[in-house]
């Protein structure tokens, strides 16, 4: 588990960074801003 | 005339080199016996010895007539399978039950070695592993199977900051390597001659810092001078090294490990090289991820963290490796 962990944090950073993109592009389109 | 005048000192240089990595080789090979040549490990659970002369067969394949132990345990004797004899009876191997621990010395006892029906005398071997393996496990350790980046997720502003072009990762590599070596070998020599003498060890990071920042100061400066292009694209990353996890990390862990300076040195340019190793590898992905397909969503930076991962678990298969 040790050994993966690093692996597992780069992919969990980078989904959540990709769904906080997700969010922001729906709240601008929402928005209108 | 000047071209005949580098040759030499090449040669010269290459010789002195030479020399240096024979003593340091030789310097594992540790025999304290006239009629013993030499005892080292073989394989991951046999340790050989090379005699002067060949040695009876009955008293070689007696197995009560070898203690195995580890040095700093010596009242736990390590069991003996086989006794095997070769070279015309100039060579043993003893073949043990369990897996030796190569990073720790080994105690061979040896009692009265027969040789020609004649008593040779007791024999007390120290096994040690080659200095020289050791040397190049710390590094090799450093840069690929434990890669500080990959294996212990540290320094990832730097490395994310600076691995969009491979020029600048290159420049990025170099400079953290010139900077985690000189900073490493001084943080070495004021732990080792001020901070453990005084017993000031719980200022070590605030030292390391400072020294950390010293040398970035310098690089910065030189850099403006020499090469102002590769200046600006660093941009705010070259002050960041000051605190970046991995330059910090180095010289605790061998602060930690009361490393010597050439342990020291290794782990330093096995931890810079496998930052620039790892920059390099990013850059060259991240050049082609500009010009692919990506959701949206993705591009930029989480599609780096999920490459970073696919990295993270490539170099998952070098873990646990030993090579010397």
């Amino acid at each position: 588990l040790f050994f993966v962990l690093p692996a597992a944090g780069f992919f969990t950073v980078g989904f959540m960074m990709a769904i906080f993109n997700k969010v922001e592009t729906a709240f601008k389109t929402w928005t209108g801003k | 005339m000047i071209g005949e005048n580098m040759r030499k000192t090449g040669s010269i240089s290459v010789l002195a080199l030479a020399l240096l990595l024979l003593t340091l080789l030789t310097a594992s090979c540790v025999s304290e016996h006239r009629f013993v040549k030499r005892a080292a490990f073989k394989k991951t659970n046999s340790i050989e010895i090379d005699f002067a002369g060949a040695v009876d067969e009955a008293w070689a394949k007696d197995i009560g007539n070898y203690a195995v132990y580890e040095e700093p345990d010596p009242d736990i004797h390590l069991a003996i399978t086989r006794v095997t004899l070769g070279h015309g009876g100039r060579t043993v191997v003893l073949s043990l039950e369990d897996d030796l621990d190569k990073n720790v010395p080994h105690i061979v006892t040896l009692t009265e070695i027969m040789s020609d029906g004649k008593s040779q005398g007791t024999a007390i071997l120290k096994v040690v592993k080659p200095y020289l393996g050791i040397l190049l496990s710390i590094l090799i350790g450093a840069m690929v199977i434990n890669n500080f980046v990959f294996s212990k997720y540290l320094g990832l502003c730097v490395f994310f900051g600076c691995s969009q072009k491979r020029s600048t990762a290159i420049g990025m590599g170099v400079t953290f390597t010139i900077v985690i070596i000189c900073s490493a070998m001084m943080a070495w020599f004021l732990y080792q001659f001020v901070l453990k003498p005084y017993h000031l060890d719980f200022l070590q990071i605030i030292v390391f810092i400072g020294l950390v920042s010293l040398f970035v100061q310098a690089v910065d400066t030189i850099l403006r001078k020499v090469n102002p292009a590769l200046f600006k694209s660093f941009g705010v990353y070259l002050v960041l090294v000051i605190a970046n996890c991995i330059i910090i990390a180095v010289p605790l862990m061998l602060a930690d490990n009361e490393y010597n300076a050439w342990e020291s040195l290794m782990l330093a340019v096995g931890a810079g090289l496998g930052f620039l190793i790892a920059l390099f590898l990013m850059a060259c992905v991240r050049e082609r991820l500009e010009l692919a397909d990506v959701p949206p969503s993705f591009r930029g930076l989480p599609i780096a963290f999920i490459v970073g991962g696919l990295f993270a678990l490539s170099f998952m298969g070098f873990s646990g490796m030993s090579l010397f």
